[in-house]
């Protein structure tokens, strides 16, 4: 009897609690999606700025030197001596393509503006076509140039999260900062912009021009982000304007990417030539 | 019934109402919310934390300190015996162990080893009586 009630007792509680845990599991229903509106801070790469400044000396006593653009598509066919130039990170992602003739015609404007003369870019990418030239003191000859400006890169810079904060009002008014982790990683995206100044007489690589692009005041983005609540799966940050919904390298709009471009530009042109 | 046995009795009791209710209130839809067919209403707790805190661990805790309290309960009215209380007192972490091995449903999670772990460690340490004829 005594053994029967010490075995009855632990077996009951032991069914009892057992069955609590089970039924306390959660229901295989559609997972619930909570809307956040996400704060980022980001630190952007610092601008980098390599030249050698007996070189540039040159470009600050000739009245007006020539330069022409070389873009990314004008690499085809380069010298032999010039296929180690790099072009990593040129992408073109349907229609946010960061490569496009908006985007070279506004450096050839800022070059312009600078006191350059510029160079018609399809005689240039003629001239490095044809065989017959074998080294660059040919091509001044030809084009007339003493500068290549080569767009070297021109890049989505990714800025990874596995968390965000969001800001909401406790009581009394008083902001409430939230952390959200996500199970997953996010990224919002910035800009890198690179080039590579040569003198073409003597074929030297003169310098070396990295700009970043920050994409919003303070180094701080806000965008909305939806979080799967039972997995906490994190969307990537997004921005809904009407029935348009932006994300990823889209969050960059092309009039931003053009501005980035025009003052990469003419921080460019400020460096090369400080009269 | 003795006052001691009947607050531990009453404690477990709450616990249990305490932890349903925090999966009425605050939690994604559980199989016994819908078994008994509550609508269950999910709030968001601020700060997120204590979200966490919520939604994660503080219905384990309720039901670990039921389960603490009840086994006091029949311990000292001499309904167990050394390995009755074993076998009770392993369940939370069979149970974790369980949904690890994919046996039970649920996420296994090691903080929950740690909390089952510490709430016994107390039970057992502070609150569980060494009864005259408990070695019979």
């Amino acid at each position: 009897m005594r053994i029967t009630k010490s075995f009855i007792a632990p077996a009951l509680v032991i069914i009892l609690f057992g069955w609590m845990a089970i039924a306390s599991a959660p229901t295989n229903r559609a997972a619930t999606i909570t809307r956040y509106d996400g704060v980022f801070r980001y630190t952007p790469g610092s601008d980098e700025i390599v030249t050698n400044k007996s070189k540039l000396d040159f470009i600050r006593s000739t009245s007006n030197p020539t330069i022409v653009l070389r873009v990314p598509d004008a690499n085809k066919g380069v010298l032999e001596e010039d296929k180690n130039v790099k072009t990593d990170g040129r992408r073109e992602d349907g229609n946010n393509s960061l490569y496009n003739l908006n985007v070279y015609n506004i450096i050839e404007k800022e070059l312009l503006k600078g006191g350059f003369t510029v160079r018609d870019r399809a005689l240039f990418q003629k001239v490095l076509g044809d065989k017959s030239v074998g080294d660059y003191s040919k091509i001044k000859e030809l084009t007339e140039t003493d500068l290549i400006l080569e767009l070297s890169t021109l890049e989505y810079v990714s800025y990874p999260y596995t968390e965000f904060t969001t800001y909401s009002k406790g009581r009394r008014g008083v902001d409430v900062t939230n952390t959200i982790s996500c199970s997953n990683n996010i990224s919002i995206y910035g800009l890198k912009l690179e080039f590579r100044l040569i003198k073409v007489k003597e074929n030297d690589f003169i310098g070396s021009f990295t700009y970043y692009y920050s994409m919003c005041p303070n180094n701080t983005c806000s965008y909305s982000v939806n979080v799967n609540d039972n997995t906490h799966a994190c969307s990537e940050p997004f921005l809904q304007q009407g029935n348009l919904v932006y994300s990823g390298t889209h969050l960059v709009s092309q009039q931003n990417r053009e501005s980035f471009v025009k003052e990469a530009a003419q921080k460019l042109v400020g460096a090369i030539i400080t009269r | 019934m003795p006052k001691r046995q009947l607050r531990f009795l009453l404690f477990s009791i709450g616990c249990l109402l305490a932890g349903a209710a925090n999966y009425i209130f605050f939690q994604q839809p559980v199989h016994f919310v819908q078994l008994i067919g509550i609508h269950t209403v999910h709030r968001d707790i601020s700060p997120h934390f204590l979200s966490v805190f919520v939604t994660g661990y503080l219905s384990d805790i309720l039901w670990c300190c039921s389960l603490c309290a009840l086994t006091v309960v029949l311990n000292e009215r001499k309904y167990l015996t050394l390995w009755g209380k074993i076998f009770i007192l392993t369940l939370p972490f069979a149970t974790e162990i369980a949904q690890g091995l994919r046996i039970f449903p649920g996420t296994f999670d090691w903080t929950d080893l740690l909390v089952y772990f510490l709430i016994e460690y107390i039970f057992l340490t502070f609150l569980f009586k060494k009864l005259p004829d408990e070695n019979n």
